[in-house]
């Protein structure tokens, strides 16, 4: 054993000896090994920054939500039912039913800004009932002036004192903004010109989603009017194709990543096959074990190859902070984090190894001959 | 008695190449025992296949120890071999190269050191024992590669043309070396052609008396 350790060290010694010596050699591998990770690396950090940007907009957007409008316009017989859609009723029994009546209105504040008109049917008091209770009836959802501040509105000529409040909750998935919720029936000529009634379907099960979708639309066609549905399906569809393409660019790309290290370390094991066919030779005439030999061959290959590939990683991270740097701070998500792609890490390390395994093949060869057929 | 023996080896260097050694067998006591003959008769063949480095096809070769020619152990403790082309770490140092020789045979730091400085001394390596072995003269390195071979202090020593070369001087040098080895009851082969090396006292075997010449060099063609 301590003449094991004592072969090893002189060996391990022996190949920083030589690094120093023949410094262009390693510097090949280490240049082939780094060029080849890190665009790698940085194609798959790419696919999964797609994705979380994707993941991310569906979580906003609720990925079992089904937002649909309908127009109302003033010579409809729906103007002001004050209730969901009757046709639409049914299809509680698949979730939560939302609605609100977005008005052809703005509503105008002191300072100058503007901001959208809902109006809520009693039948979204209950969602609605926290807010309504703390801060009364008119609610003036901002994400700029301070909670609970009364504002004074302007709405058709008409003055209203609004509470100030946060979007938040379902109002959150409806608006992004500025906007006013009134009760309906409080401006009754404002909703006789007619409204949106916009109606969010939040199904009990993802699964349901689709069917809740093809439901609204038959519901709609046989109605013969016209409604707009929003749903994350499409969204959902393209997370799906993306995902998909990931893990076929990640084992293309680490699968190519491995075989190209193979053939240009094996290329370069070939060419110096001579001269390492020499030194192998030379060490097991000295009664060094094939194995160690052959170990400490692979050990160099890997030592150099993982020392790119890390370096490429570091490079990738350092030069992605620097560009989230230069954004500006908060401006938007922090970049990617070795959790996030530890997959593709992984994938690229067990295949650039493989890689690595594959180029000492030259070495197995050398090692297969007599000593006495390669020194003389 | 120590011996280093073979019995009825047969080796050829390929399945189409004429047998160099079919069904001979040799014995070698302590002592310097040089191995004459033509070129390609089969003197460094033998040498190969007592140090481990060739595999005969059939027939057996025994170490002074009973080890297997092919046991690193063998190798590395017991057996020293010099090559015709000296076989030295090009990019290494002379006292590299002697101190490689000396670790990988398990000796301990102080001796590999007091062994490198004597053997440079003696072989009148000290001036070049920083140099690379690549940048030595042909003599120097021949020098430097038998102070390797030397270094081990190995029962079995197979030395091949250790002198090939070398003016009057330096093959005085290597015969003094030779003499102390001697000395330490060592089994010592020497492939020669050198008729300088008949002044020491050894024991010869002349493989022109049983080897047929030209199918050796018909095996090495």
């Amino acid at each position: 054993m301590k003449l094991l350790i004592s072969i090893v060290s002189y060996l391990l010694k022996d190949i920083f000896w030589r690094w120093r010596e023949q410094p262009g050699n390693v510097l090949t591998r280490f240049t082939v090994a780094y060029a080849l990770v890190l665009p790698s690396l940085a194609l798959l950090g790419t696919f999964v920054l797609m994705a979380e940007n994707l993941e991310t907009r569906l979580k906003r957007s609720g990925i079992d939500t089904l937002f649909v409008t309908q127009h109302i316009s003033a010579a409809s017989d729906d103007v002001a039912s004050g209730q969901i859609h009757p046709r639409m009723d049914p299809l509680k029994r698949y979730g939560t039913v939302f609605q609100l009546l977005q008005l052809f209105v703005s509503a105008k504040t002191p300072h100058g800004s503007m901001a959208r008109v809902a109006a809520y049917p009693d039948s979204t008091l209950s969602a609605l009932s926290g807010l309504i209770t703390r801060h009364g009836p008119i609610l003036f959802f901002s994400d700029t002036l301070p909670v609970g501040m009364p504002i004074r509105t302007e709405i058709d000529n008409h003055f209203f004192t609004a509470r100030v409040c946060r979007l938040d909750g379902l109002v959150e998935k409806f608006f992004q903004g500025n906007v006013v919720l009134v009760p309906e029936g409080m401006l009754p000529r404002v909703e006789n010109r007619g409204f949106s009634r916009v109606m969010m379907l939040k199904a009990n099960h993802i699964d349901e989603i689709a069917a809740l979708q093809r439901a609204v639309q038959l519901t709609a066609k046989l109605d013969d009017t016209k409604v707009y549905v929003r749903s994350s399906l499409k969204l959902l569809a393209d997370l799906n194709t993306l995902k998909s393409k990931q893990v076929r660019w990640r084992f293309g790309l680490a699968g190519a990543s491995g075989g190209v290290l193979a053939l240009v370390l094996g290329t370069l094991a070939v060419l110096e096959y001579q001269q390492r066919s020499y030194v192998i030779a030379l060490l097991r005439s000295f009664g060094v074990r094939r194995s160690v030999v052959y170990a400490m061959q692979l050990f160099e290959n890997a030592l150099i190859v993982n020392g790119a590939g890390i370096a490429a990683y570091f490079t990738l991270t350092l030069t992605q902070s620097a560009l989230y740097r230069s954004f500006g701070a908060g401006s938007i998500a922090s970049g990617l984090s070795s959790d996030q792609m530890s997959a593709e890490i992984v994938m690229i390390f067990v295949c650039i190894n493989i890689g690595v395994l594959l180029s000492t093949l030259p070495a197995l060869h050398v090692l297969r001959k007599d000593i006495g057929t390669i020194l003389s | 008695m120590k011996t280093l023996d073979c019995s009825k080896i047969a080796f050829a260097y390929s399945h189409n190449a004429p047998a160099v050694f079919d069904g001979h067998s040799f014995s070698f006591g302590q002592g310097i025992n040089l191995l004459k003959g033509y070129s390609g008769c089969g003197k460094t063949t033998l040498l190969k296949i007592f140090a481990g480095y060739l595999k005969v096809q059939s027939g057996s070769v025994s170490t002074p120890s009973g080890r297997s020619p092919f046991s690193p152990e063998y190798q590395r403790r017991e057996m020293s071999f010099l090559f015709q082309q000296f076989n030295l770490l090009p990019l290494a140092t002379v006292q590299r190269n002697l101190e490689l020789a000396g670790e990988l045979a398990g000796l301990k730091h102080s001796l590999i050191k007091e062994r490198a400085n004597y053997w440079s001394e003696k072989l009148g390596l000290a001036p070049v024992a920083h140099r690379k072995a690549k940048n030595l003269s042909g003599g120097q390195q021949q020098r430097a590669a038998i102070a390797r071979a030397l270094i081990k202090g190995a029962q079995v020593l197979l030395l091949d043309e250790p002198t090939s070369g070398l003016d009057d001087l330096n093959t005085r040098l290597i015969v003094k070396a030779l003499e102390n080895m001697v000395e330490r009851e060592c089994i010592c082969l020497i492939c020669t052609h050198d008729s300088r090396l008949e002044k020491l006292p050894h024991e010869i075997t002349d493989f022109n008396c049983f080897l047929p010449v030209e199918r050796h060099l018909l095996a090495l063609a």
